[in-house]
């Protein structure tokens, strides 16, 4: 634009300037730090209002006593002196909601942090919102499909459904997430990053690679970084749903992560610690549980009157050395709709996803299940059971054991090193039932152990020029036949033939 | 949360006390004979030293010419009862806010950046009348860096017709 149009611009803008005067309420800054500020006055303000200092720093109102009102402040708390003027903005804390927030990165107002420029929406939405009724809800009946196929074979995850990704720290929980949001590419499914009090450098590096495998066409991200204030990352996960119910509201399927909820709570004990509410257990504030109870509510299936959208959200949890009874992780266990658990012993021994599959469990996500992968789950789940049982005794040694409990052990063994999966590499579908089938038909019991990796990459390439009608079949169907199944094991033979010699 | 007592609770009861009893003038004047005599560091200290016994504080006070049936005695016996004879200051304002709304008043601070003759302050008034739908009794203070215009500032609440917010304003749309 050249100087000439700007100022043209400026001028058009002042000429139709029209200021409002109409009377605001005030208070003053009777106390500040630690991002708290005491005002008094504001007689009028609600429950988390947006106000206004005067150098311009946004706040919300928390504590609303007799005369005067506690506020934390969304940003830099510095500038803010006692004797400051505060004005009520007459909002309640809101964010841009609408179709240009994908691909973009967001603090939890909604102002831009990639510097791709303004988000252009016309809409807001109120942060805290009442989560969907019970009439208007509808069971979970289609799948989120992770790509993961230990996550879609054992603890499948529907859409509307709430999974708690849990486990200590480096064990792969927000690995789990971002395979999930990158296997959702060409899909139906808007994918929402929200990180709470991460390392910056995390939130960036998780950036670069959604970018890196094109997964922001369909993803945003909004962030509260270690570095910004309690009550921004406080808020950071309600943006993130409010912005995701504007796609639910137009029918549209949205998955949320919450990465992760302890530093959600943390920060909000911090903030009612300085705001002066009680402490109860572990420090935390009496509403701690109700903190992430009308967060998760807000993750639901609608029914088609009320638009047929979906919020999935996957709130994920650190434990401090694998403490599951510890106050915020049963807290969120209890809320959600089963946990993928996460355990840094089987990561540690090179199991990865190092998925926990004896406590990991989905209470809805069965129902939304495709058919072929129920068929192929259900003997994985009791093989993996027995595996497990045997492989306790055979520890002491397998000299003396029965061609059955061999068997088993050697099936078992397979199925464990099948279910490895690299990061950044989602299966579909269709190559995740296949190769489950071959492991409940014992096809893989001749392979060797170390090379199951490397059977697994020719097959899949083998696969797609060999039977390519079988894995249509199972996209289009979403079920495996009698006659498919054939098919397969006719040539998984052929193959196994090639692959031994 | 805090533990604070509020003046309000005094000021509501007395007030209502004073209506009933229909002398609330009467009322007003004593608070701010109290507020007075408490401006005085000595009798200040008298009053709120923790040393110095409830007795002696009220004899001193039965010495002076007033009744000791007087309600108005008792209510001084009580808040050195309770020691909260430093509220007395927050009490009085409290107090003259309920006389004001009782009285259909309300005061404004009308800053300006020049000082107002008396009859641009009442042309204000009338129109804030109108606004806030009471009888508004105003005050100006002058305030250079408003550049022009006025800022009324009721207890808390604020209408700002001052060049200094126009232009905040202004600044705000273009930054949009």
């Amino acid at each position: 634009m050249a100087g000439q149009d700007i100022s043209s611009v400026i001028k058009k803008q002042i000429e139709d300037f029209k200021g409002e005067t109409s009377l605001i309420d005030v208070g003053v800054v009777v106390e500040a730090g630690d991002g708290i500020a005491q005002i008094h006055g504001l007689s009028n303000v609600k429950y988390s209002e947006l106000l206004e200092f005067s150098d311009g720093t946004l706040g919300m109102a928390l504590n609303l006593e007799e005369d005067s009102v506690g506020a934390v402040v969304l940003g830099d708390y510095l500038d803010i002196k006692e004797g400051d003027e505060v004005k009520a903005t007459g909002r309640i804390v809101e964010v841009p909601v609408g179709e240009a927030l994908i691909g973009r990165v967001m603090d939890p107002l909604g102002r831009p942090l990639d510097g791709k420029g303004p988000i252009k929406t016309n809409e807001t939405a109120p942060v805290e919102k009442p989560a969907p009724n019970v009439v208007s809800r509808k069971s979970v009946d289609q799948p989120v499909q992770f790509g993961v196929k230990v996550v879609d074979a054992l603890v499948p995850v529907g859409r509307g459904q709430r999974e708690l990704i849990i486990g200590d720290r480096n064990t792969g929980k927000t690995a789990v997430a971002i395979d999930c949001i990158i296997n959702q590419k060409g899909g139906d499914l808007i994918c929402i990053y929200v990180a709470i009090g991460q390392k910056s450098s995390k939130v960036a590096s998780v950036v670069e690679t959604l970018a890196k495998y094109d997964a922001l066409d369909h993803t945003f991200i909004v962030t509260a970084n270690a570095s910004d204030s309690a009550p921004l990352q406080y808020l950071a996960p309600y943006s993130g749903c409010a912005m995701g119910e504007f796609f639910m509201d137009q029918g549209k399927d949205v998955l949320i992560i919450y990465d992760d909820l302890s530093k959600h709570a943390w920060a909000y004990r911090q903030m009612s610690l300085l705001l002066r509410r009680p402490a109860g257990r572990e420090a935390y504030p009496g509403d701690v549980f109700y903190l992430h109870s009308r967060l998760l509510e807000r993750a639901a299936r609608v029914d088609e009157n009320s638009g047929g959208g979906s919020i999935t959200a996957l709130p994920v949890i650190e434990t401090l050395a694998g403490d599951v009874s510890a106050y915020v992780p049963t807290n969120v266990i209890s809320i959600t709709d089963g946990q993928i658990y996460l355990e840094s012993d089987l990561f540690n021994s090179g199991v990865r996803p190092a998925l926990n599959t004896g406590l990991s469990v989905s209470r809805v996500g069965g129902a939304a299940q495709r058919k072929a992968m129920k068929k192929m789950a259900g003997s994985l789940k009791l093989e993996l059971a027995q595996y497990r049982e045997l492989a306790a005794f055979a520890q002491f040694g397998s000299d003396d054991l029965d061609e059955v409990t061999k068997r088993q052990l050697n099936r078992g063994a397979r199925i464990v090193e099948l279910l490895k999966q690299p990061q950044y590499e989602p299966l579909a579908l269709e190559y995740q039932v296949i190769l489950l089938y071959l492991a409940s038909e014992g096809l893989l019991d001749e392979i060797n152990l170390e090379d199951i990796t490397k059977y697994e990459i020719s097959w899949n390439e083998h696969v797609k020029s060999s039977i390519p009608d079988v894995l249509d079949n199972i996209r289009k169907s979403g079920d495996l036949s009698e006659a498919d199944m054939k098919k397969i094991k006719k040539s998984a033979e052929d193959f196994n033939k090639v692959f031994k010699s | 949360m805090k533990n604070k007592i509020s003046p309000n609770r005094y000021s509501d009861a007395i007030f209502r006390i004073a209506s009933e009893d229909r002398n609330v003038d009467e009322w007003k004047d004593f608070l701010k004979n109290l507020e007075v005599a408490l401006s005085d560091i000595e009798v200040r200290s008298f009053l709120e030293g923790p040393k110095i016994s409830l007795s002696e504080k009220i004899d001193l006070f039965k010495k002076a010419e007033i009744e000791e049936d007087n309600k108005q005695f008792s209510f001084l016996k009580m808040l050195l009862e309770r020691n909260h004879i430093f509220m007395t200051g927050a009490i009085l304002q409290k107090f003259n806010t309920l006389l004001d709304k009782s009285r259909g008043i309300r005061r404004a601070e009308i800053i300006s950046a020049f000082p107002l003759s008396n009859l641009e302050i009442s042309n204000i008034n009338q129109m804030l009348n109108g606004i806030v739908d009471a009888e508004v009794h105003s005050q100006n203070i002058v305030d250079r860096s408003i550049l022009g215009g006025f800022i009324a500032k009721f207890d808390d609440q604020m209408l700002d017709m001052s060049f200094r917010g126009k232009l905040n304003q202004m600044k705000q749309k273009i930054l949009e």
